[in-house]
């Protein structure tokens, strides 16, 4: 088959006349520079990789629950918009070493958007170490280096039922200030129901701003307040000895919300929501509250996408999880587990240093930390860094506490932000917070903040592109 | 403070006073590979296993580019691929798969798709299932446009030669002579000059046989009236004749492949790092500045960043850029970036009725028209291309759940007045009419069974890529811009003699097989430039 188009001439000559044009319509271009690109321009402002950002405001909650204001340190710069609910990472420098924390934004993304602010409120307990060194040393004007604002913990209409269940414990509720500030005026097509557990009247932040918006949006906002009487849910209750709700002061639709005692039971969310089982639930709260609401939640069937949790780190929720500066157990054991996965590398640290532990007693290993990225055991790279971990502690916080200032944000597995190699070693990692790449359990890469050492380790961990160059 | 300085690895390290540091590097490579994109990985991957010295920057802390993976709740998402050309058991192919398991030897995966794709024109009737296989095709085309198939035939016939004549110049780059390839291909250069609406024309293709073949357009993303027939007819023919597939666990099994071949071969990479500034002295590449501070010289530079990023913002001092250079990148066409909905259901495929692996849903097949809706955030009557990965790869989401992917082009100019504010509802928007398109075309109902999803748009690749406008393809492959005039052209269009381009915006035009190539080929030039010619 011979094909002819136009002319067999004309036809044969085809590249030699393509190039002419090629030289044609380059000769006669302009040198016009095409940058800047608005679409880089848009993703520099939605999700700048630092944000400098000072304290502008402080606000006493509760007698343990502050709020500081946020606001942009340079002349000109924006906070990010962000969807309601995500969270900010702060890094900070606490006992002389970098740490990172990530904090739900309680204020809401109109706020940044056009009075320029954020506003992150945090909670001391007895548990950590962070929150009461941020509310000693955190004042006006102090210059925080924060992340750009990040996380999937937000309401998204063509996912989610246009009825949601909010389950907030302690400082929990903040996500959802920012969420129900902003969908109650923003949009009419979807109603919430918001069941606030706290210790007592005293320790409920953002109590009247609550109220006010439950009076604002009878029809699209229930407040249902849930008093413990106790330490919220800082014990988990025995099933038999478990307080049953009694409602105290149960006015539904009242300016003040519903009132009642005890803890957020299936029967309590059954009672105000007859729906719930056809509901979406947003859970944000200690580890204990999950623990407990999740048990609760099972008579409701919910399928994994009507139910979805703030797992970041400790610090968000102000649960347990950040406390090696004091020496306390670290992150949580009990995020692990003995039924989740383990995983080996191929290649198996050579030295095992673990002290075998009696009970009560940790189990130090070794983690050898290769600073350059090409290295793998058995060459002649330099390992550059050897630090002990605790086997109660992730890989993170080992590192952190060895002032390696390694990148993390979620702090809970999910973001994989802390993405390192693992090149020797056995760790763990609960499945809850398993979302590593399947390309990744292949080729041997895992996530730092969800994972604790069950032998020595040989990692190789990428740089930190925040840079401190404000502090 | 303090400065550590190791003499082996030159990497200085500042220790504050605080206890915190960043290391900066200083040092000398004989190659820095800038992006870890597909292209940039396959370049490093060469290089390295030549003996060379290299680093690779990658400002993200993923390799891979748009060949990565993203998890939600139970699911993990592919971002970009839909299938490569399948020539694995071709023996005389020189395709991208053939490369990646037998001569690149990396450790991946490969799943085949069951059919080509099922075309569904909402307002012409059309509802068809396009197997792979050119005589299969044909048969269907002929079942559903009588008295096509002998056109049809010619056409796939001339499809096929194109691709020959393609093979014929990767075998013969260094010894090409324009006399043997027109004795050998001559139907090669004489249509050449054209585009795949003309080609068709000659061939006297009827009009609804075309809707039928056509769908693959958006893979090129340029119109049928403008679009290059040579790499129009390679990339036709290389799926039907010899199917396609899919890495098991997503494209960062490429990616990661990859990776571990670097490593193995003692190259390096830096991730979170972006490369700030390209350092030129008297016409040369002499090294490059990072976000980090990180100062480094090289002997020769690959860019997976697009010739418009580095000539318009990178090259330092600016003055350096040739006007040629800066005439090049404004008269070539950017092509199209994308609106992604991915989307994790809780329902499994049969449940869904979800059948087809790959589905094109528009209302007609006219590529011009289809063109004009990408430029409107609003337009009616756009073209999807939508995945049903399951369908290919049956454990990719747990049982009793699909992942579906539904895509649709849009330049970037689209977007170009959306605000931060507006960002959010306006991608829901345009995801929103995507999803109901999808419903209604393939009579299934989707909404009630999200359960997770996720949006990309321009911005998104933007920031994940640093893309030029996130931008997904490269230049548009217009017949004066196709491979074969970016061959023929690449020696004069050399601006600096110790940098050469790599991934979708290089001579090989886009698309992950020609990405991947594409930093096999800068490798080969780099390196041979370097030592001289063996």
């Amino acid at each position: 088959m011979k094909v002819t188009v136009k002319n067999p001439l004309y036809d044969t000559l085809s590249f030699i006349l393509h190039l002419k044009k090629r030289n044609r319509l380059f000769k006669k271009a302009a040198t016009r520079s095409l940058m800047p690109a608005p679409m880089n321009l848009l993703a520099g402002k939605l999700h700048p990789r630092t944000q400098v950002l000072r304290i502008t405001g402080i606000r006493q909650e509760t007698p343990s629950a502050r709020t500081y204001r946020l606001g942009p340190v340079e002349a000109g710069g924006r906070a990010a918009f962000f969807r309601a609910g995500q969270y900010i990472a702060v890094e900070e420098i606490v006992g002389g070493v970098p740490v990172s924390r990530p904090f739900s934004i309680s204020s809401s993304p109109e706020d940044a958007a056009e009075n320029n602010f954020y506003e992150i409120t945090i909670k001391t307990g007895n548990d950590g170490f962070f929150a009461p060194w941020s509310l000693r040393e955190w004042t006006e004007g102090r210059i925080l280096q924060c992340s750009e604002p990040t996380g999937t913990f937000y309401y998204e209409s063509l996912r989610d039922t246009s009825h949601v269940v909010c389950l907030a414990g302690g400082s929990g509720i903040t996500p959802f200030r920012s969420i129900l500030k902003d969908s109650l005026s923003c949009r009419n097509d979807v109603r919430f129901t918001l069941f606030y557990g706290a210790a007592n009247p005293e320790e409920m932040i953002f109590g009247s701003e609550l109220e006010e918006l439950q009076s604002r949006y009878p029809d699209r906002f229930s407040l249902v307040k849930v008093f413990s009487g106790s330490d919220c849910h800082a014990a988990r209750p025995e099933e038999s000895a478990r307080p049953e709700y009694t409602a105290r002061t149960e006015y539904p639709g009242s300016p003040a919300g519903a009132e009642e005692t005890g803890f957020i039971t299936a029967k309590l969310i059954k009672r105000h929501c007859p729906d719930a089982a056809e509901s979406s639930f947003f859970i944000c709260g200690p580890r204990e509250m999950y623990d407990f609401v999740s048990r609760e939640l099972e008579v409701f069937s919910l399928s994994p996408g009507r139910l979805r949790k703030e797992n970041y780190g400790g610090a968000a929720c102000g649960s347990a999880g950040d406390s090696f500066v004091n020496g306390s157990a670290g992150d949580s054991y009990a995020n692990g587990g003995p039924e989740g996965s383990r995983t080996s590398s191929t290649r198996p640290a050579s030295r095992k240093t673990g002290t075998a532990g009696g009970p009560g007693q940790k189990k130090i290993w070794t983690i050898t930390v290769l600073r350059d990225s090409s290295g793998t055991e058995g060459t002649s790279r330099e390992r550059e860094t050897v630090l002990p971990a605790d086997e109660t502690e992730t890989v993170l916080t080992a590192l952190e506490r060895a002032g390696l200032n390694p990148p993390a944000l979620c702090r809970s597995g999910e973001c994989g932000w802390c993405r390192s190699r693992l090149a020797g070693g056995e760790i763990y990692v609960s499945p809850e917070n398993d979302r590593r790449r399947q390309a990744d359990l292949k080729f041997g890469w895992f996530h730092p903040c969800s994972s604790y050492p069950r032998s020595d380790l040989i990692i190789e961990v990428p740089r930190n592109p925040l840079q401190r160059r404000y502090l | 403070m303090r400065e550590l300085r190791s003499e082996k690895l030159k990497i200085t390290i500042v220790v504050s006073n605080a206890g915190s540091y960043n290391y900066t590097m200083t040092d000398m490579y004989d190659i820095i590979v800038l992006g870890a994109g597909l292209g940039g990985l396959c370049a490093a991957f060469e290089a390295s296993g030549k003996g060379k010295r290299v680093l690779l920057f990658e400002q993200h802390n993923l390799p891979g580019g748009f060949a990565t993976s993203f998890v939600r709740g139970r699911f993990e998402f592919e971002p970009s691929l839909h299938e490569m050309p399948d020539v694995s058991s071709i023996e005389e192919a020189s395709g991208v798969v053939r490369y990646l398991k037998d001569q690149a030897g990396l450790d991946i995966d490969f799943l085949p798709i069951p059919d080509a794709y099922r075309v569904i024109l909402t307002d012409k009737n059309v509802d068809v299932r396009i197997p792979f296989g050119s005589t299969a095709l044909i048969d269907v085309v002929e079942r559903e446009v009588p008295g096509s198939r002998g056109p049809v035939s010619a056409y796939m016939e001339l499809c096929g030669e194109i691709q020959d004549a393609f093979g014929y110049l990767s075998r013969h780059e260094k010894d090409l002579s324009y006399r043997d390839l027109l004795k050998k291909h001559g139907n090669f250069i004489r249509t050449g000059a054209y585009t795949a609406e003309q080609v068709a024309d000659s061939l006297h293709v009827p009009r609804a046989a075309r809707d039928l073949i056509y769908p693959y357009w958006c893979y090129l993303g340029v119109p049928m009236g403008r679009m290059s027939f040579s790499i129009w007819a390679a990339l036709l023919n290389s799926y039907i004749s010899w199917g396609a597939v899919i890495p098991k666990l997503r494209s960062h099994e490429i990616s990661s492949a990859f990776v571990k071949g670097i490593q193995e071969n003692d190259g390096e990479i830096l991730y979170n790092t972006r490369v700030e500034r390209v350092l030129v002295s008297d016409g040369r590449i002499t090294g490059v500045e990072t976000s980090a501070g990180d100062r480094i010289e090289c002997r020769a530079l690959i860019s997976n960043a697009s010739p418009t990023l580095m000539f318009d913002s990178m090259i330092s001092p600016r003055d350096e850029v040739p006007p040629s250079a800066l005439r090049n990148i404004s008269t070539r066409k950017h092509g199209f970036s994308l609106v992604v909905v991915y989307l994790g259901l809780d329902a499994g495929p049969e449940e869904l009725g979800l059948e087809d692996y790959s589905y094109f849903i528009a209302p007609h097949m006219d590529t011009e028209k289809l063109y004009d809706t990408i430029h409107n955030l609003d337009s009616d009557g756009v073209m999807q291309a939508s995945v049903c990965l399951n369908i290919a790869n049956p454990d990719c989401s747990p049982p009793g759940t699909t992942i579906l992917a539904i895509t649709a082009g849009f330049r970037a100019e689209a977007w170009a007045g959306v605000s931060c504010r507006d960002y959010f509802r306006t991608k829901n928007r345009v995801a929103e009419k995507l999803i109901t398109q999808f419903e209604e075309a393939t009579n299934t109902r989707i909404r009630g069974h999200i359960e997770e999803i996720e949006i990309a748009t321009p911005q998104t690749f933007a920031r994940y890529t640093g893309a030029y406008d996130g931008i997904v393809y490269g230049y548009e492959p217009e017949p004066w811009d196709s491979i074969v005039p970016r061959a023929l052209a690449a020696e004069e269009e050399t601006y600096f003699e110790n940098l050469q381009f790599c991934g979708g915006f290089a001579f090989r035009c886009h698309g992950y097989g020609s990405s991947i190539l594409s930093g096999k080929t800068a490798a080969e030039k780099t390196i041979s430039a370097l030592d001289g010619p063996v």
